[in-house]
């Protein structure tokens, strides 16, 4: 007489399901095993050196919040690094934006050579940042420079001393953020040509002109591109570091004084590693907080496709 | 099998197979190297049975490859093979601390006199006190007290190698000669040599400027600030009208309060800084990325700098070189320090790493090569081997100025004398906030936006705060 088999109990790795969980974290390991030695360790290890008198050549020693205590209260610096950051991230990110999105626009209208326009308004984005803090460290020399050759020459007798003056070296690197505005434009240009035209017929349909369709349609449609953009360039604003290291060192007198400038200067010159390692952590927090405040009140100016 | 035959594999086993495959990968990428072949390493071995005997040795700088002139000649002395490990001076001394702290930093690492003070706390140097007597280390031949220059808490943790070069002023012969006022400079072997005080050098500047105005390009008298950064180009003028550092003139680590707001001090900055002002002093160096250049470009008279024949040379510029001593305020003052060798202190190899920096410092042949490479005097006998210089040779006259202000070694021996010898460093406590502290201040007045004596006494207020907070 046969008997009915007993259906066996699988372990959750010899299920369906389990077996592909498992391959799939098989096959992510080396990036989720990268991630945690040299993305969640180092976070870490830095949350503990915040709290500490660290000179990365001697142990650390716990000091408990007196980083965070002299950073609010005593360092005068780390205002003035904040200060300049800040205006540089105001300007910079919208501008880049602007720039960005608007030659995006032009690189999307038929006409001959587009290819070439294209790569020619790429190529900056590709040269590395520290052969640009060179090149416009030339263009924006004093007397000598590009720059104040032009403006002599259309008769302004004294130009600025650019990046010599508290109040003209700071715009002049905000100039050169621009240079490297086509870097988004791969993104508007997928983003403008993603947009159906089904519904730039409908706007003429509904009596749109060319300010109506680009308002009412090009607008929303590449929100989401712009929204992405404006969040990296806030994240990378607040980053700023080769332009100031190589050209004005953070001057004349702090005046451009990036925030990540300064932390490299207290944790790898005056070897304050644990007083570092909370500017890190303060910058972290700041980042952190705009973005989530972008996204937050980004539902009023962002449409989604389907929404 | 039918080779047309089409295989389906299934989306789960594609995955499970990359999965392995990555796996094998990364476990493959991990596992240790396989032995070598055993004829192989016999064949290595067979031809590399000379070079196995010398002792392997890293050495860094940021000199590049002046040092390969006299490096054949320690490694055969000392039984090493020394790798170069040359970085820019730009980044030289942060990228150090960096491999002082991964422990990837080289056996024998070279250190500049400025910062003294921010590596030798760092307790990553190895003392050579119990290795100098047996290589018959003779501090009678030393140019100065090794403890004093080179010394933190009684310990020797670097050899100065050369005696401090002094900060002179580089002339344009060119262009001195088309504005005529050649004659008025006090150049080496003349009577006058080393006698301008700072009011001799403003007169110079006026006169410069008055025989440069009907020129069609602007003339500088000098090619960048005379105070741009906190170096020693600046200490000369604050100890050679008076003023200190610190509290103490001689200090490790006992400093207690910066005195560069005193009386001295300011009074030498500010006129140092009215001068710039003044319209004689072009600022492109604030800025930094071409420093020097007007000078280069034959547009200034003179650029402040050390003395050595590796910088500016005749040979790479396109106008006949001239040099004076810098001008002065009550006295001659001269830092004490040139360039240190130190030994790393976790170096595997430490014995040949001391046997290779030691002789570096001592040895007669490297001697020999050294001042006639670098133009600057040994620091052990260094006039035996300034003395052995051609008479007549750029070699001469750069050594000759090198060494003018130094006392046993000086050609005007009455002036040598004369001169005070000051810290090349600036403290074991806040070294490096202090050169950004001031740094700053000095933009401040330089570029006009404060007067130069309100930003310094802020600055000393600042660094003042901070020496107190590390007490």
């Amino acid at each position: 007489m046969a008997t009915a088999a007993t259906p066996q109990k699988l372990h959750w790795w010899q299920t369906l399901k389990g077996r592909e969980a498992l391959a799939g974290y098989i096959g992510i390991s080396p990036w989720l095993l990268g991630f945690l030695m040299w993305g969640v360790g180092p976070m870490m290890l830095s949350a503990y050196y915040s709290l500490t008198e660290y000179s990365i050549l001697s142990d650390p020693v716990f000091r408990g919040l007196d980083n965070f205590e002299r950073m609010f209260t005593r360092d005068k610096l780390f205002a003035q690094a904040l200060r300049v950051t800040a205006v540089y991230a105001i300007v910079t990110v919208p501008l880049g934006v602007i720039v960005g999105y608007g030659l995006a626009l032009l690189l999307n209208q038929k006409a001959r050579g587009l290819s070439y326009w294209r790569t020619g308004f790429y190529l900056p984005a590709v040269v590395p940042g520290v052969a640009t803090a060179y090149l416009f460290a030339y263009v924006f020399a004093n007397e000598y420079g590009l720059a104040d050759s032009v403006l002599q020459t259309i008769g302004i007798e004294d130009p600025p001393n650019w990046f010599g003056s508290t109040k003209w070296a700071l715009p002049s690197l905000m100039v050169l953020s621009l240079w490297g505005a086509g870097g988004g434009l791969i993104l508007y240009l997928a983003s403008l040509q993603g947009v159906p035209t089904a519904l730039y017929d409908a706007a003429k349909v509904d009596g749109a002109n060319a300010w109506g369709q680009f308002w009412n349609v090009t607008i929303p449609m590449t929100s989401p591109v712009i929204l992405f953009t404006f969040i990296m360039g806030i994240i990378n604003s607040f980053q700023i570091f080769t332009s100031a290291f190589i050209i004005t060192q953070g001057g004349p007198v702090n005046s451009t004084l990036f925030y990540v400038l300064y932390l490299y200067r207290k944790g790898w010159q005056q070897l304050e590693m644990g007083y570092a390692a909370g500017l890190a952590w303060i910058l972290f927090i700041i980042i952190f907080a705009l973005t989530i405040l972008v996204l937050r009140t980004s539902s009023r100016f962002v449409h989604y496709e389907g929404e | 099998m039918d080779p047309t035959k089409r295989v389906d594999v299934s989306r789960r086993e594609f995955l499970k197979w990359s999965a392995l495959a990555g796996t094998a990968g990364v476990i493959a990428s991990c596992a240790p190297a396989p032995a070598a072949e055993p004829a192989a390493e016999e064949a290595a071995a067979d031809s590399g049975a000379a070079a196995s005997e010398a002792t392997p040795i890293r050495f860094s700088t940021w000199w590049g490859t002046f040092w390969n002139d006299y490096a054949p000649i320690i490694e055969e002395k000392t039984d090493t093979q020394a790798t170069l490990e040359s970085t820019p001076w730009s980044e030289y001394h942060d990228k150090l601390k960096l491999q002082l702290a991964g422990g990837t930093a080289a056996d024998v690492m070279m250190i500049a006199n400025v910062f003294q003070g921010d590596f030798w706390t760092s307790n990553q140097l190895h003392p050579f006190d119990d290795y100098l007597p047996v290589y018959d280390f003779n501090p009678d031949n030393y140019y100065w007290d090794a403890v004093e220059v080179g010394g933190y808490k009684g310990e020797v943790l670097g050899l100065d190698q050369y005696v401090a070069h002094p900060v002179v002023f580089h002339g344009n012969k060119n262009l001195t000669d088309e504005l005529g006022v050649t004659d008025m400079l006090p150049q080496f072997g003349q009577d006058d040599y080393d006698t301008w005080q700072f009011d001799d050098l403003v007169a110079f500047c006026e006169t410069v400027a008055e025989a440069s105005a009907g020129m069609e390009d602007q003339i500088w008298t000098l090619g960048g600030p005379l105070i741009g950064s906190w170096g020693y180009g600046s200490k000369h003028w604050v100890y050679g009208n008076g003023g200190q550092q610190f509290d103490t003139w001689w200090y490790e680590g006992d400093e207690t309060k910066c005195l560069l707001d005193s009386e001295e001090s300011l009074e030498a900055i500010t006129k140092v800084i009215d001068l710039t002002h003044q319209g004689h002093t072009y600022l492109e160096s604030i800025a930094g990325p071409i420093e020097g250049g007007t000078y280069r470009a034959g547009r200034a008279v003179f650029a402040m700098g050390p003395v050595g024949l590796t910088l500016w040379t005749s040979d790479s510029l396109d106008f006949e070189k001239v040099y004076i001593h810098t001008p002065w305020f009550q006295q001659r003052a001269i830092h004490t320090t040139g360039d240190f060798l130190t030994v790393n202190k976790s170096s595997e190899v430490l014995d040949s790493a001391m046997a290779y920096a030691i002789t570096q410092i001592t040895d007669e042949d490297v001697g020999t090569q050294f001042i006639r490479t670098m133009g600057l005097a040994p620091s052990y006998n260094g006039l035996h081997y300034y003395e052995g210089l051609e008479e007549g040779s750029e070699a001469k006259e750069v050594v000759g100025i090198h060494l003018s202000r130094w006392e046993g070694f000086s050609a005007y021996p009455e002036q040598a004398e004369a001169s005070i010898h000051y810290p090349g460093h600036d403290g074991f406590k806040v070294p490096a906030f202090l050169r950004d502290t001031l740094r700053a201040a000095f933009q401040a007045a330089i570029i006009g936006e404060r007067e130069a004596a309100d930003a310094v006494t802020e600055a000393v207020a600042d660094i003042n705060a901070e020496l107190e907070a590390k007490s």
